[in-house]
Formats: structure tokens, C-alpha cells, sequence
């Protein structure tokens, strides 16, 4: 699989879902248009397999937790996130309670798949991620994949899971290639996507891509950055981090959503309660998107991200960078960011979302 | 007749267990909602007469009646009832929660509509996977009012799933009566606007007639969607162990009208074989809780 993008990736695990069982399904609103072009040309591959569903989210996301636990698997795609939430009452009651109420005679392993994004395509309605209210349920495994073997990983495993799984899919993350870090986690859980010794920067989802492009640049003014990619933020390897903050001392952490009760405060709660904050040389910094809702114009959701070039500048602080050489590296920062408009992943995205 | 008397006499032990159960919830052992079936047992035994092959159910929080209906274990209910581990849920559940995997009563969600799309899914993997099983949604007229529903029906028919939406429409939702949630009285037509085959009895209608009803409305299930609506009468109140004649919008001429109807109350009345089977069982059930009690 070397070589392919994440959404290449996505496709073909997709397509060896399918092709290993015949009683592995897949629905979506919109079988045939692709997906993202991560599920193109199956449902003419595997007609028997792919169904589309109606806009009924709450019966659907019911249904396919149901369903797998009897004859077959399920595998549900949904445009964005939001729609979830209008079956969130199935998710609560109705995820893995049966399992729990039967004695774990009931298992349902299935896999979601719920698209966020950046800019061009979102806005209000689509400004959160919300991958806390999924993570406060019980039993599901919520997954944030950044690299095409993270993806592989979930598709992988999921099945044999006892519960549902989420995979919270950055719609910016599909154009990403594996690292030799991505290639050799082999659990659902954190790993270090890069070492480093004088920062910890603890990230997932997109904004991993963000800490990578500042540890790059750090690693030209002799500094190395740790970058935690968390992956999968109901199962946080917490000895991963703690082992990073005593070996750098300094400690970034990037929310995807608001920051209030947030993927952040669960770690610095956690391990502000197993006194793992004291080897901190100085307070730890969080970042996040500024502001409630993401505006749909594309000048006002610039102002709206968090950006490379701001987790450069909280870098630079905590390192105790002089001015000039802070400014410097800021400014190398934000002309990469200038290369291409900021609503776009890349400059060969045209939209529509 | 004769050949039904042994299915009515299962709905009257089952109302003599649901009373028994009522007579001892008031000694507070039983720490657990319970929403009671007395008034909506007649018809229970003759589902289970019917169903050919494997089935697999889905209820509402109303659970005794489909607990009792697939001759799950009476005292695993018990235990149950109690909060022990020795219940048919660990003591995890409680009343609201019944099942019994060995008999096909697969879940009982007490969250309204709920369980509709877990039955959807039972009956799509039934049919992806070419399995003859039948699906069953056992719900009532409150679950008519959510979207929920809609959505269910609305999937079943496009895509033929082999399921019986059973809907009891006893009238009341708590102790709300059906004129002031809903514009028309009859819950058939939310099935009929999704084109799904319906069917319809009430506690009114003879045996015979309810148990062929319930026959062609299974046999209609089995290759395609089909909706029974049954129109019932609860006796006791919404949540708990008493009589609310004139609780919410209940009044005593409406209660007294179908209390005189009450099908069971009618067999047990008139039939000495099914009087004493009434006493046997309601002291059976007594015997089990006070062995229970006896220990806590």
C-alpha cells in the first residue's frame, strides 16, 4: 500500500472489506457518487453489498448497529458529522448496551465512517467535530486517522472489536502519504509521528499534519519536536505522554473542536490528577480554532483556524526564542501557509466540499 | 374454541402473574420501574402460536407482556425484578429491560422507539443473509409520535425487509389520552402511507378472530413488511403497581367500560378450569417472590 493517499487507502480497504465476506455491507446516502472518491466504482463491483439509505440517520445508525450483531457487518458513511447527531440517541442507548445487558452475547462490531473538514465545504452547520460527545459514550472506539495506515489499521480491526467504532475522517487528511512512524504503529491507540527532545506537541486529526509542518521547520534552528498523534481519543496511551513531558519538559496540545471540555482537559485533567504536570518547566499551552462557529466566507474562516504559523509562535515562546529568530521563523511558516488560498487543502482542490 | 382454550388460559395465568407481581411491588423489594401488561395479556399467547421458525423480538418498556408471550423463564423475570444476578439480565436491567436470547426476546429499550431500529436491523441481516427469521417491533400509540417510526417504515417497505410492527394502542401515553397527541385515533394509517400491508384487532373481537388475524399478519411478515395494529386497554396505571381509574385524563365511565369487557376477567369469570388455574399460578408467583423476599 506505499505510495497511495489516505483516500486511495480508505478505497481499498474498503474494497477488501467487501471482497473478503459477502455478509460485510456497506451503506451510505449516495452509494454510487464516490464518497470522496473513497468508495468509487464499488457499488458496481458490489452490488449485492452496497445499499444506499434514505435520509433517516437515526433508523440507519440504529439499524447498522443492530444488524451487526447478528449475520452481518456493517460499514456506514456519512457526508459530515452533523448528521450523526441526529441519531446520537442511538449511539447512547443503543451502541453496545445490548451487549452489556446480554451478557456479552451480543457484540456488534461496525465501523462509521463521520467526514469533518476545513474550509471550503464547511461552515456554521458543519463547524465541529464533536468527536468529545462520542467519546463520552461508553464502549465505542473513536477514531481520528491522519495517515493512510491509520485507516488500514481501523479496517483491519474494527471487526473484531466487541463494540462499534467512529472514524472521524478529516476530509483535508484524505490527500495525506504515510510516514515511516504512521507505517509502523501496529494499535489503536497514540504513537510519536515524530521524536523530538525539547517540546512535546500533542495533536490528532488534521492539526497532526499542522505540528509536523512546525516541527520541520523547528528542526532547521536545531530544534526537535515531539509530535503525539493521539489517533484514538477513547483509548489515549498516557504513558506515551507522560514518558514525552518528562524527556521535553514543555508541552503543547491542539484541540480540533472549542476547547471547553475538550480532548486537552481530558489529558491535562488525567495527568494533572497523577501529579505528571510537576515536570513541566512552564504551564502547558492549548491551541484551538478561534471563535464558535467556522463562517462560511473564505476571509472570515481564515481568521476562524488555527494555524501552523500560531502553533510556531506558542512553540517559540515556551523555548524562550529570541525575538528575531522567532519572527523568522513565524515568517517562514506563514509564507508556506500564503502558498495557496487557506480555505483549500491543496491547490488542486476545487471543491465543492 | 376448544382448541384456543389453552391459549386463553395462558393470557389468564399471565394476568395472574402480572397481579401477583403488582401485589408484591408494593413491599418495595422490587427497586425498579414496572410498567405492567394487566389489560393487554389476551391476545399474547397467540403470537407465540403463530410463529413458524426463528424469531427475534424488540419491545418497548411495556416488556412483561413479550417477555411472558415467548414463554421466557418466569422465575429468571422474577429475579429480575429483584435485581439479582440470578435474573434473566444479571440484574442489570430491571423490568424495563427484559430479554431472554433463548426464546427470541432480543431487547426491551424503555427509550420510545428505540427498539424500532433495532428490529430493522435484525430483519435486514435476516435478509442480506437469505436467513428465514422473523423480526418483530412490539411498540405502542406513544411511539407513533416519534420520527423514528416514519423513518423504520418508511426503509422496511422501500426495501421489503421481513418485519411485524405490532403497535398496542392502549390509548393512553402515561396518563395522556390519544385525542390530545394525535389527530386520528387509528395507528394504521402512519403504516399505510409507507404502503406496508396492515392488519387490525381489538380486545373486543373474538379469540377466533384475533388468533387469525395474528396468523395472516405473521405470514404477511414473512416476505414482506406488514403492521398490526392491536387496540387494548391498560388496567393499572402507566408506571407502577396500581389501578388509576381517574388518574390524568382516565374518567370512571371510560374505565368501567372496558374494565366490563376485559377479556380475561370474562374467562375467568365464567370458566371454574380457568378460575383455578388464575389462583394457582397468582399463588405460585406469590410463593416465588416471598422466597425472594425472604432473602433480601
Amino acid at each position: 500500500m506505499n505510495g497511495l493517499s489516505h483516500a486511495q487507502t480508505i478505497l481499498l480497504c474498503t474494497d477488501n472489506y467487501l471482497k473478503s465476506h459477502p455478509l460485510n455491507v456497506l451503506l451510505c446516502e449516495g452509494v454510487s457518487d464516490g464518497f470522496y472518491s473513497t468508495i468509487e466504482g464499488l457499488s458496481l463491483k458490489y452490488p449485492q453489498q452496497l445499499y444506499e439509505i434514505p435520509c433517516s440517520e437515526s433508523s440507519m445508525i440504529g439499524m447498522a448497529l443492530s444488524a451487526s450483531s447478528y449475520e452481518v457487518t456493517t460499514l456506514v458513511c456519512l457526508q459530515r458529522v452533523e448528521f450523526a447527531l441526529l441519531a446520537v440517541e442511538q449511539l447512547v442507548n443503543n451502541s453496545a448496551k445490548n451487549s452489556f445487558l446480554s451478557g456479552n452475547q451480543r457484540h456488534n462490531p461496525c465501523l462509521f465512517r463521520f467526514v469533518i473538514g476545513r474550509g471550503w465545504g464547511q461552515g456554521p452547520s458543519h463547524s465541529q467535530s464533536c468527536e468529545v460527545i462520542f467519546a463520552h459514550i461508553p464502549d465505542i472506539s473513536v477514531l481520528m486517522p491522519v495517515f493512510p495506515a491509520d485507516s488500514k489499521l481501523i479496517y483491519s480491526t474494527f471487526s473484531s472489536l466487541n463494540h462499534p467504532s467512529i472514524s472521524l475522517e478529516h476530509r483535508w487528511t484524505h490527500y495525506s502519504f504515510d510516514t515511516c512512524a504512521s507505517k509502523s504503529n501496529t494499535s489503536l491507540t497514540s504513537y510519536i509521528i515524530a521524536k523530538g527532545k525539547h517540546l512535546t506537541i500533542i495533536a490528532y486529526s488534521y492539526n497532526v499534519l499542522l505540528a509536523n509542518t512546525v516541527a520541520d521547520e523547528l528542526h532547521k534552528f536545531d530544534v526537535s519536536i515531539e509530535v503525539i498523534n493521539l489517533f484514538n481519543i477513547s483509548n489515549i496511551n498516557y504513558k506515551l505522554i507522560a514518558d514525552s513531558i518528562i524527556n521535553t519538559g514543555l508541552l503543547i496540545l491542539l484541540d480540533l473542536d472549542d476547547r471547553s471540555f475538550s480532548v486537552s482537559s481530558e489529558i491535562l485533567g488525567k495527568l494533572a490528577l497523577s501529579d505528571q504536570l510537576s515536570c513541566l518547566r512552564k504551564p502547558p499551552v492549548r491551541l484551538s480554532n478561534h471563535g464558535v462557529y467556522c463562517p462560511s466566507s473564505p476571509a472570515l474562516s481564515t481568521e476562524y483556524y488555527l494555524k501552523s504559523s500560531e502553533i510556531a509562535q506558542a512553540a517559540c515562546e515556551l523555548l524562550d526564542f529570541e525575538t528575531e529568530r522567532m519572527n523568522m521563523l513565524v515568517g517562514r511558516i506563514a509564507i508556506l501557509e500564503e502558498a495557496f488560498p487557506a480555505d483549500v487543502p491543496n491547490q488542486h482542490f476545487t471543491g465543492p466540499f | 374454541m376448544q382448541d384456543l382454550k389453552k391459549y386463553i388460559d395462558k393470557g389468564v395465568k399471565y394476568r395472574a402473574i402480572e397481579l401477583a407481581i403488582a401485589h408484591q411491588y408494593g413491599n418495595q423489594k422490587m427497586r425498579c420501574p414496572v410498567h405492567l401488561s394487566i389489560g393487554q395479556e389476551y391476545w399474547l399467547p397467540f403470537l407465540k402460536k403463530n410463529i413458524r421458525g426463528k424469531v427475534r423480538c424488540f419491545s418497548s418498556h411495556r416488556s412483561h407482556g413479550m417477555y411472558l408471550a415467548l414463554e421466557g423463564d418466569l422465575s429468571s423475570m422474577i429475579n429480575e425484578l429483584y435485581g439479582l444476578h440470578t435474573g434473566c439480565l444479571m440484574g442489570r436491567g430491571g423490568s424495563m429491560h427484559l430479554k431472554d436470547l433463548s426464546v427470541g426476546l432480543e431487547a426491551s429499550v424503555p427509550i420510545v422507539g428505540s427498539s424500532l431500529p433495532l428490529a430493522l436491523g435484525s430483519a435486514f441481516s435476516a435478509k442480506h443473509s437469505k436467513q428465514n427469521i422473523l423480526s418483530i417491533a412490539y411498540f405502542g400509540d406513544g411511539a407513533c409520535e416519534e420520527g423514528v417510526l416514519h423513518e423504520c417504515l418508511n426503509y422496511a417497505s422501500t426495501n421489503i425487509l421481513p418485519i411485524l410492527f405490532i403497535c398496542e394502542n392502549n390509548l393512553y401515553s402515561c396518563n395522556t389520552r390519544l385525542g390530545k397527541r394525535q389527530p386520528a385515533d387509528d395507528m394504521i394509517r402512519f403504516a399505510q402511507a409507507a404502503k406496508i400491508k396492515t392488519f387490525q384487532f381489538s380486545s373486543l373481537d373474538s379469540f377466533e378472530d384475533i388468533n387469525l388475524v395474528l396468523s395472516d399478519s405473521i405470514s404477511s411478515s414473512s416476505i414482506a413488511p406488514a403492521f398490526l395494529e392491536i387496540r387494548s386497554y391498560r388496567l393499572f396505571e402507566h408506571c407502577g403497581h396500581r389501578i388509576d381509574r381517574e388518574c390524568g385524563d382516565r374518567t370512571n365511565a371510560e374505565y368501567d367500560y372496558f374494565e366490563y369487557q376485559d377479556p380475561i376477567s370474562i374467562q375467568i369469570n365464567q370458566d371454574p378450569e380457568s378460575k383455578a388455574l388464575f389462583d394457582q399460578t397468582y399463588q405460585e408467583t406469590i410463593d416465588i417472590c416471598l422466597s425472594i423476599e425472604a432473602l433480601l
